[in-house]
């Protein structure tokens, strides 16, 4: 495989979904050019006392010496970082142009963020919803935590209408403590109401990710000739000649990504927008170097 | 319109393939989910209504094209009078006798950029006979009559032609078409080529010709040619002017009313209307005109006193009349003449009042009429402008009351019939009458002789207080204190100067005791509303009262004029009362109009016994003499070169200068008909014209081809569907 950048269609020829968030992970790992294995970030953050299960490697034989006492140091990385990944399982992410639908691709960066949170020690849950939650997996740091988030992620359908804001008040009940939420939808159907209820995540100190995903039909309307419009989320058609209303759409949806992108930014929302062209490991790789941006 | 192959013209129908495809032939949508759904319905909503407008003007582009293309193939053409040379067959060469009809009336006097229409008109005349082949032979007679003689016979010489056409200029008649058409027609009656023509170079507007068609008939072919090439002749003139006496202003008080009339397709805002006296500019006015109709405008002018002429004969213009010229014009149109029209007016320059003394005395001072006439000539001075004349009732049947305004009758008997039945005349003609009684008044004689013209008829005398007589013979005790005036009517013209605030007032009039006074009998209920009674006593009887008989005024006062019955006479009131009389019964200051003269008609001018030589100035300044052997032993002179509208002023004497003789001169304005330049109707022409071809009536026609300009329609269509096209790609 290598470490090019797999598209997502070409991933999702790759037989299951740990196969290709670890995929993900590494060709984004191999554009940071670091260490997939133990970052050179690893700083000492605290001792901690020890307990049986640790590792007797970890024990600091100096502070031993001391206090006669054993304490174990812990790193940066090993500090409990709790993510909540939180995918939008609406009938409008199940729209695939010539590639994966947009669910399958959220699906893939949320596998690939899960397997780089749990590789790093760190804690990973789950909420997908559409009008009603469809699945929660509180977040773990277990070794067998990913295969429960990999399964219920590859258990997802695209159905049913959006519900952004119970979702977000269900994530806001469960992510007492100061979380990472990385929020995968097209907020298509809930608009700038989606930036306004992450920027109020947001102001309770959550860490707060948005990936926008758009199919690149919807980012570009590449169709021609007349064509009868069905909505994907109820039942309204619309007959139109995408020729004649493409500059307008064009200007329209453009309108609607840089508001979202603006309103993100004045509430310090990270904002990725996703098209679904583009490789999954680019996306990441723009995201970890966004995180890196933003620790300096 | 018509077609060269009609049935190409028939497949224009498809032109509604288009409309049917548009409607029924939509092609089949696509059907597609799309999430972005929301997006797409407000970017369509917001591109509808343009796309629906191009849609609309590609459709019409397509069905017009469609259309024009089995248009094309149909080869359409219009037909239309053709005037040029080479359609009615001049430049041909062949040989014709032909008649040129110039119309030289005043419509073609008409401006426009180039030049007058008669600038056009004989501009092609001249190419006309040019056009013509060398054998042709030509005539040409003018519509008018009115300008230097036409070439009345056919003649090949084509530098005659031409010095005839140059020698012809515009003449400010009306014009007969017809009858020139007719002469015309008599010219071609014996001529030698079997080809005849009668060019008619005209504006063709309708008032040229008459109704009847006359020669009927094989005849020459009329060839109509419109000058004005069709274009729309709109005209303002002044067609009627009218000046009447107008007494509210006073002896010198004038009405002048002009009827101005639009002969344009147009309504006309505020239109300058200007009147001028004597040449000044004394008032103007705006107006509005509707399109083709007519408007009256008024305007109220007051002569001023002028010395008498110092060369006017004995007696004229002194106490008859002073001429005056008025004139109304209009802001100047591309028909000049008709925007002014002319009048004199003859303004008196006296009031005349002829005063019957019914009981004439040596000693001036009892005389009847002694106050009545210091009233009207206060101290002898000629500038109350009241001439007086005093007569006994005998003298009033010897003398002619034509040149009298008002007689006033002070205690004079009943006349006799002669004598009654002229003054009856006199009031009917526009005079004032104003009837005194006193004691040599008898009711029952007057009832008999001039009854239908009393404004009441007379009763008894009724004596409620003191008298002259009375107190002479010492009988001043009869009848008590006497009567006053306790009404009258402020409205009245007479008796406005005694309205309260105004110069003189109602106690001046109340002061006055009447001693003795005629009561009047009820006016026949016929001749109720002619009677007014101006002045009555406390007593209720009438006093003073006005009738109206024929075009004049009867004023009847119950007492006398002088102090036999009444102090009137010595009241601050009299002087006033009988002024203002007098001016209210005279009759017009005007003198009787003159007929219009018109442009053209000879004008009668009326010569004293003296005169040897007259001479007439025209409006231009020309000025023609006429010598004894005209004017000698004469009563009038016929002057018939009335061509110039305007003013023309006569001077008459012995043989040398002539004097000015201001009632002789005159105004000459143009005919009113001529100024409305509506063409004649094309049927009522094409029936002209038929009578005069017996039979053929058709005018040249030319086919103006339209399919080129179809094929250039149809470029541009093709080129805007591929323009809108591309737009939408």
């Amino acid at each position: 495989m290598g470490t090019e950048l797999l598209d997502a269609v070409a991933l999702s020829r790759l037989a299951d979904l740990k196969l290709r968030a670890r995929t993900v992970v590494e060709g984004a790992l191999a554009g940071l050019h670091r260490s997939p294995h133990h970052g050179a970030s690893v700083e000492f953050a605290e001792h901690k006392e020890y307990s049986p299960g640790d590792e007797v490697r970890r024990i600091d034989w100096k502070a031993y010496g001391k206090f006669d006492k054993y304490y174990i140091k812990r790193y940066e990385e090993e500090t409990e970082l709790r993510g909540y990944l939180v995918i939008d399982c609406s009938a409008s992410m199940g729209y695939a142009g010539k590639g994966v639908s947009k669910l399958a691709y959220a699906t893939y960066l949320a596998a690939a963020l899960a397997y780089l949170m749990l590789r790093q020690q760190d804690q990973a849950g789950l909420v997908a919803f559409a009008e009603t939650l469809r699945a929660y997996l509180p977040p773990r740091s277990r070794s067998g935590h990913l295969g429960d988030l990999l399964d219920a992620l590859g258990a997802l359908e695209a159905k049913g209408k959006t519900d952004l804001p119970r979702a977000m008040a269900y994530v806001s009940d469960v992510a007492r403590r100061r979380s990472l939420i990385v929020l995968f939808s097209d907020l298509l159907e809930t608009g700038y109401e989606a930036v306004h209820l992450l920027r109020g995540l947001k102001a309770r100190r959550h860490d707060v990710v948005l990936f926008h995903v758009l199919d690149s039909d919807e980012l570009t309307l590449p169709f021609e000739g007349p064509t009868e419009f069905e909505g994907m989320e109820d039942d309204e058609r619309l007959v139109a000649d995408p020729e004649v209303v493409r500059a307008q759409y064009l200007a329209e949806i453009t309108r609607f990504t840089e508001g979202c992108k603006r309103g993100c930014a004045e509430g310090d929302v990270e904002y990725h927008l996703c098209d679904t062209a583009r490789p999954p490991s680019a996306v990441l790789l723009d995201f970890l170097r966004a995180r890196g941006r933003g620790r300096r | 319109m018509g077609y060269l192959a009609p049935g190409f013209a028939l497949l224009t129908a498809l032109a509604i393939v288009p409309v049917l495809l548009h409607l029924f032939g939509k092609p089949r949508a696509e059907r597609r989910r799309f999430a972005a759904l929301a997006f797409l319905r407000r970017s369509d909503r917001k591109t509808a209504s343009q796309r629906r407008l191009r849609q609309i003007i590609l459709l019409v582009v397509r069905a017009a094209a469609i259309g024009a293309v089995p248009l094309i193939l149909a080869k359409p053409y219009l037909e239309a009078d053709d005037t040029s040379q080479a359609a009615i067959g001049i430049g041909s060469g062949r040989a014709e006798s032909a008649v040129i009809v110039l119309d030289d009336s005043r419509s073609m006097g008409y401006r426009r950029s180039g030049g007058t229409l008669f600038d056009a008109a004989r501009a092609q005349a001249e190419k006309l006979c040019d056009g013509l082949g060398s054998n042709s032979e030509v005539a040409i007679v003018l519509v008018s009559g009115g300008g230097p003689p036409s070439l009345g016979e056919l003649t090949p010489d084509r530098a005659r032609l031409r010095r005839a056409l140059r020698e012809a200029r515009p003449t400010r008649r009306p014009g007969d078409v017809t009858a020139a058409l007719k002469r015309a027609a008599a010219i071609l009656a014996v001529a030698p080529q079997a080809e005849r023509r009668v060019y008619l170079l005209s504006d063709l507007a309708a008032h040229g010709f008459s109704p009847e068609t006359g020669w009927s008939g094989a005849g020459p072919t009329l060839v109509p040619i419109d000058v004005a090439e069709g274009e729309a002749l709109d005209n303002r003139a002044v067609v009627e002017l009218r000046v009447e006496g107008a007494p509210s202003l006073g002896p010198r008080g004038v009405r002048v009313e002009a009827v101005i009339a639009s002969f344009g397709a147009l309504p006309v805002k505020e239109l300058a209307v200007t009147l001028r006296v004597d040449g000044k500019a004394v008032a103007k006015g705006l107006i509005d005109l509707p399109a083709r109709g007519r408007t009256s405008k008024r305007f109220f002018h007051v002569f001023e006193e002028a010395a008498p002429s110092p060369g006017a004969a004995a007696g004229e213009e002194t106490s008859a009349a002073a001429p005056h010229d008025v004139v109304v014009e209009l802001a100047p149109d591309p028909l000049g003449d008709d925007d002014r029209r002319f009048a004199r007016v003859q303004v008196r320059r006296q009031l005349r009042a002829l005063l019957v003394d019914g009981d004439p005395r040596t000693i001036r001072r009892d005389d009847e009429v002694f106050y009545l006439e210091t009233a009207l000539r206060p101290g002898d001075r000629d500038d109350s402008r009241i001439e007086v004349t005093i007569v006994t009732m005998e003298d009033l049947g010897r003398r002619p009351l034509d040149d009298i305004d008002v007689i006033f009758l002070a205690n004079a008997k009943a006349p006799d019939p002669p004598r009654a039945e002229a003054l009856r005349a006199f009031v009917e003609k526009g005079g004032g009458l104003f009837l005194a009684v006193g004691d040599n008044v008898e009711p029952e004689a007057w009832n008999a002789a001039l009854g239908d013209l009393l404004p009441q008829p007379l009763a008894t005398a009724r004596t409620v207080g003191a008298t002259l007589k009375s107190r002479d013979d010492g009988e001043a005790r009869i009848g008590g204190a006497g009567d006053h005036i306790a009404r009258f009517d402020r409205r009245h013209p007479l008796l406005g100067p005694f309205a309260e605030g105004s110069h003189g007032s109602a106690e001046a009039l109340r002061s006055a005791t009447v001693g003795r006074y005629l009561l009047l009998k009820p006016t026949p209920r016929e001749r109720e509303g002619e009677r007014q009674v101006l002045l009555r006593l406390e007593s209720g009887a009438p006093l003073l009262v006005e009738g109206r008989h024929g075009k004049g005024r009867v004023l009847l006062l119950a007492t006398t004029l002088d102090r036999d019955w009444s102090d009137l006479a010595i009241q601050p009131a009299y002087l006033p009362l009988m002024q203002q009389a007098a001016r209210h019964l005279a009759r017009t200051s005007l003198a009787e109009p003159d007929a219009p003269s018109l442009v053209g008609q000879p004008r009668e001018i009326p010569l004293a016994d003296g005169d040897r030589r007259v001479e007439v100035s025209g409006p231009g300044g020309a000025m023609r003499s006429f010598e004894a052997d005209r004017v000698a032993g004469r009563k009038s002179l016929s002057f018939v070169d009335t061509d110039e509208p305007g003013l023309y002023r006569v001077s008459a004497g012995g043989a040398g200068a002539g004097k000015p003789r201001g009632q002789a001169s005159f105004a000459v304005n143009v005919d009113p008909p001529e100024s409305d330049l509506a063409r004649i109707e094309p049927a009522r022409l094409a029936t002209l014209m038929k009578a005069r071809e017996g039979g053929t009536g058709k005018t040249p026609r030319r086919r103006v081809e339209l399919w080129h300009a179809l094929g250039a329609a149809l470029l541009g269509l093709l080129l805007v569907e591929g323009v809108l096209a591309l737009r939408r790609v």
